[in-house]
């Protein structure tokens, strides 16, 4: 396989199990900051601790602070409070985007907003005074639609003007110069380009065996595992028919080893793109415009800059302050690069050394969110990690453990001997139990603990394995809770309520097919009756006439013509 | 009630079940702390590597932390003084409160020459551990020399508790008097496990009502009198059996221990303390250095309006002022608060406040490692009126409560939004008037997109607020009998559609017809 990925070992998925969108970002730069031993602490919404601009309605497990001992650092999602605010305020706002890229010489698409009163020659004199290739977009418009690309000469930019102020009717559009090359997001700090992606539209590679149905579907689970693509699977829609269509192809054609088969024109991660790690792929010329750029702007020492290049020609398209740095750390092809790490590194350059012996635990992440959320709470300080040297151990118990809490008893006796890890009932019957700790003695006791029992147990065998996984710095009783049992259910009602429907069309089009089907044969076997009465009819009439006397008195002459004819 | 008993007002509804037993103390402390405007932190510590759960209130500079109902302005001196009874007994001594005379013998001391003090010192005596705590191992009213070597032969063999004190014992009514400051701020004493007969029911059922009743009370309900061998031996010396059913009026003790875990009832009697016995109890805290409160443990003589202290107590459970079972509660929170934070004293109207904070989302958390230290919520200022609505149509299941917890929370509203078994939600909000007003609003005419609001029904709610706006989910077994119901219906329905699909395939007239269908396309190819 070609497209293999790399990922970081200490965010496996495990780690980040259940994190998702923006609260990913922030998770991921939080944990890298409490393993190096920075404090952190969770703010809720109605917390004012720091005016950092937030973004959206909700804050919680989004908003944080890392402390070392002389200083705060706030950060929201990804940025943090070294970007000023006045940048964050720049680069949302496109026009004064481009003063500053302008007076630093930051190469962008120039371009002009026309509002609905302008006149269509009024955009095409401009547009013609530009330069071609031009691109003609709405200002409001969303997932491409009437986005007119390649505008090579003034009859074409005519075309698209009316085309998308008219017939789409989008008044308010953008006309700006066309720049043909890939897009790429670079994550830029200080003046380093630490990792870059670019998108690449949904597809399949053909291995000679499955059909495009089945590749879509191993696709779609590769994409489950993604802890950044697990919500953006590939929706087999009108669209995926027409461009497999357009190949000549079906969903159960089986395409030829090593064939791309492209199922989407837009190359949205949403829509089911995948994002490939680019970061060797950048040119010198590449990363200047990307650093540039950010040196552009005052207050900007960290940012996502998205970018257009053909290699030879690039220039800038965005300015993220706040980027989600998700798909830098889970490319679906290529190596992972630590953005969260860089971005430690440069709000506390004195802790670069203390990433050997950072802590292999993490937090439960998800805890936090509720208490947060509800407004129950202001602030959660996490407990510091466990440092310097762990052992850990995962044990399986096997023999009657389960709904005799057992789980519970095990909680107890790990807070005693102040071991962090987990619990949970496994489908077969048994318990896994994973715990961590600095004494590998305290864990060779609490094996015993597990080997013992209670009263209630009737432990078979206790399985012991070395943990070389990442732990968690509490100690849970994980999942099989009762909200995802329910989950689980109502997904499975969910499924089954589909099929049935499913079912019931598809007997409801076999009895139409019925109903129809005797209707013809009714319609056939009265023509068949009709039939047999002309044949019965006609035999009569043929009979007749073989009676008839003439008929018998020419029969010798019949015969002699009949000879002659033979010879 | 039947009993005479009064808790506090601003209490009632107020405490979340996860603050019951022994956690009270720190609950109620921090709760009235917090409502009088002061910031409340939880946070762990580790002692001897096990997590215990503090908390701190502050106001601008000033913090205190507390531990139990200790704050931090007592000395660890004194809390060292007030854990060796020896040297508690030397600075009470000294200053001129009554205590029991005796003497503590350490391990290297032989009985023999214990009991040999006895005699000096006179019977009736008391032998108790040094350091033992929780009355274990007191052996009171030993009157002779025999019973004294039995006692010895218990307390420093069976127990090994080796450190002991004998000091007389002095008759009377045993009293934990709490002080703050220069105040006495409850007193309670506490009567052996008992039922009172009706006439009626047998011990058995007595006992079984009582623990019913014991169950409503925050600070006992997992203190049950249980029917143990010591319980029955108990009453069969006195003439009963379980089914034995006393005459209406009779009240029977059921034990001689009168401690509180062994079933006993707390009983308020601050309001019959004389001034001399108040006195002596303030005088006692005063005697020890850099004490400022505590429980002082005393026996009163009543009749002669004189007591002896036996020890203090720095870090005590203050529950059963505000939980008794008899007599009225005394709010040793607010005591202590006065103390700590005088200035927060004008703000004791705050006290009728309609607010209190989550508890279990706070412990849980800081006592599993995961958390250090967690924040609560400024208590809002005023008290808002609370509202309650009830919601029907398509409202659950739909990301109605997500949806309405956005909007409270934006509009600065307290309260929560619950799932009812028929299918509807109950909101309950408090809240700014206007944003009250906006919030009504929102529920009568806006919904998420999946739902579908068919009637509200709004009107005012009685209960305390918790801070917050909490999506309290509803409890249900795993997995939720309706919906594993809900699957087994879908999963039958699935076999029986497939099974007539699979009927139809094979059915003959779909068989039958297949020439036919053959014939038709002919047809329908010459045509």
């Amino acid at each position: 396989m070609k497209n293999i990925s790399v990922w970081l070992p200490h965010l496996n998925r495990e780690v980040v199990k259940g994190v998702r969108g923006f609260k990913l970002c922030a998770y991921l730069i939080a944990l890298e900051g409490w393993r190096r031993g920075l404090t952190l602490t969770w703010y809720s919404n109605s917390n004012n601790v720091n005016n950092i601009k937030k973004l959206g309605n909700s804050y919680n497990g989004k908003f944080f602070s890392l402390s070392s001992k002389d200083r705060t650092h706030y950060f929201f999602r990804s940025r943090g409070d070294l970007v000023t605010n006045e940048a964050v305020d720049i680069t949302r706002n496109k026009e004064e985007t481009k003063k500053w890229l302008k007076k630093s010489n930051v190469p962008f698409p120039e371009g002009k907003r026309f509002e609905a009163p302008v006149s269509d020659e009024e955009i095409i004199e401009y547009g013609t005074s530009l330069g071609f290739p031009l691109v003609v977009k709405p200002t409001s418009g969303s997932l491409g639609q009437g986005v007119m690309t390649n505008l090579n000469d003034e009859a074409a930019l005519r075309e698209a003007v009316l085309y998308v102020r008219s017939e789409l009717n989008f008044k308010d559009i953008i006309v700006e110069q066309f720049i043909c090359g890939e897009d790429y997001r670079v994550y830029v700090i200080g003046d380093k380009v630490v990792g870059a992606v670019k998108r690449k539209s949904a597809n399949v590679v053909g291995d000679g065996k499955n059909t495009i149905r089945e590749l879509i579907a191993k696709k779609n689970r590769r994409r489950k595992k993604n802890p950044y693509l697990y919500t953006r699977l590939i929706n087999v829609d009108k669209e995926v028919d027409s461009m497999i269509q357009k190949l000549n192809y079906t969903m159960e054609s089986i395409p030829k080893k090593d064939e791309i088969i492209f199922l989407k024109g837009k190359s949205n991660l949403s829509s089911g793109g995948d994002s490939v790690d680019a970061t060797d792929e950048l040119t010198e010329e590449m990363k200047q415009v990307a650093i540039n750029s950010l040196k552009a702007v005052p207050g900007l020492p960290h940012a996502g800059v998205d970018i257009i290049s053909d290699k030879t020609n690039t220039v800038l398209i965005e300015i993220n302050p706040t980027a989600i740095v998700g798909s830098h750390i889970y490319p679906m092809e290529g190596k992972a690069r630590d953005i969260p790490s860089a971005i430690i590194d440069y709000y506390f350059p004195e802790t670069i050394n203390d990433q050997n012996q950072k802590s292999r635990m993490y937090f439960n992440f998800k805890s936090i969110q509720e208490p947060l959320a509800s407004g129950i709470t202001s602030e959660i300080k996490i407990a510091p990690p466990a440092k310097g040297d762990l052992s850990a151990k995962k044990y399986t118990i096997i023999g009657e453990v389960q709904g005799v809490g057992f789980r519970q008893y095990i909680r107890r006796k790990a807070f005693e001997f102040s071991l962090s890890g987990w619990v949970k009932n496994t489908e077969d019957g048994s318990i896994e139990v994973v715990v961590c700790g600095k004494e590998s003695l305290d864990l060779d006791r609490f094996k015993l603990i597990c080997v013992e029992g209670t009263e209630r147990t009737n432990v078979k065998e206790v399985r012991e394995e070395p943990w070389p996984e990442m732990v968690m710095s509490s100690f849970e009783i994980l999942d099989d809770s009762e909200k995802n049992q329910k989950k689980k259910n109502h997904k499975e009602i969910e499924e089954y309520k589909k099929e049935i429907e499913n079912l019931k069309t598809q007997l409801n089009e076999r009895n139409d097919i019925i109903v129809a089907n005797k209707q013809q044969l009714e319609e056939i076997s009265n023509l068949n009756l009709e039939i047999k009465q002309e044949k019965v009819k006609a035999e009569k009439e043929l009979n007749k006439i073989k009676n008839s006397r003439i008929w018998r008195y020419t029969q010798p002459v019949r015969d002699i013509l009949t000879s002659k004819n033979k010879n | 009630m039947g009993d005479g008993k009064k808790w506090l007002q601003h209490l009632e509804n107020a405490v979340p079940k996860e603050a019951y037993g022994y956690k009270l103390c720190m609950y109620t402390i921090a709760l009235e702390g917090w409502r009088r405007g002061l910031d409340l932190k939880f946070f762990n510590i580790y002692i001897e590597n096990k997590v215990t759960v503090r908390f701190s209130l502050g106001s601008g500079d000033k913090e205190f932390k507390f531990a139990v109902s200790r704050g931090s302005i007592v000395t660890s001196e004194a809390i060292r003084i007030c854990v060796d009874k020896t040297r508690t007994k030397d600075y009470l001594f000294k200053a001129g409160v009554s205590v029991p005379q005796g003497k503590n013998f350490t391990e290297e001391t032989s009985d023999e020459t214990i009991v040999n003090y006895s005699q000096t010192l006179g019977f009736p005596l008391v032998l108790k551990p040094s350091d033992g705590g929780m009355g274990k191992g007191v052996i009171p009213n030993i009157k002779n020399e025999s019973e004294m070597k039995e006692a010895l032969q218990y307390v420093r063999g069976d127990l090994n508790y080796k450190e002991v004190i004998v000091e007389q014992y002095v008759k009377g009514d045993d009293f934990r008097i709490y002080v703050v400051g220069d105040r006495v701020a409850g007193a309670v004493t506490r009567i052996p496990a008992n039922i009172l007969g009706n006439g009626k029911n047998t011990i058995n059922e007595l006992i079984k009502f009582k623990n019913i009743e014991r169950k409503k009370n925050p600070y006992l309900y997992s203190r049950l009198i249980k029917k143990d061998r010591e319980l029955l031996n108990f009453i069969k010396a006195a003439g009963y059996t379980l089914d034995s059913v006393p005459e209406e009026g009779k009240r029977i003790f059921l034990r001689e221990k009168s401690n509180v875990s062994a079933g006993g009832d707390p009983v308020e009697i601050t309001e019959e303390l004389t001034p001399e016995i108040k006195n002596m109890a303030i005088n006692a805290i005063k005697a020890v250095p850099g004490l400022v409160q505590g429980a002082v443990d005393m026996v009163v003589d009543k009749k002669n309006n004189t007591g002896v202290v036996l020890e203090i107590n720095s870090k005590a459970q203050i529950a059963a002022h505000l939980y008794p079972e008899k007599g009225n509660a005394q709010d040793v929170p607010a005591a202590i608060i006065d103390y700590y934070f005088p200035e927060t004293i004008d703000n004791q109207g705050k006290k009728l406040s309609n607010y209190y904070f989550d508890f279990k989302s706070i412990l849980s958390p800081l006592s599993n490692g995961l958390m250090k230290e967690v924040k609560v919520p400024p208590a809002p200022k005023y008290n808002y009126p609370v509202k309650k609505y009830i919601i029907s149509g398509k409202v659950q299941g739909v990301g109605y409560r997500k949806w309405l917890q956005k909007k409270a929370l934006s509009l600065k509203i307290n309260g929560y939004v619950k799932n009812l078994k028929n299918g509807k939600v109950v909101i309950f909000a408090a809240g700014r008037k206007e944003n009250i007003h906006t919030f009504t609003d929102i529920i009568n005419n806006q919904s998420p997109k999946k739902a579908k609001v068919r009637k509200v029904k709004e009107s005012d709610g009685n209960k305390p607020v918790k801070v917050g706006f909490e999506i309290i989910q509803t409890e249900e077994k795993p997995g939720g009998k309706w919906i594993s119901k809900e699957n087994e219906m879908l999963r039958k329905e699935l076999e029986q559609t497939q099974k007539k699909y699979e009927n139809m395939k094979n059915s003959n007239s779909w068989r039958y017809t297949v020439p036919v269908r053959k014939v038709a396309d002919l047809l329908k190819g010459r045509k």
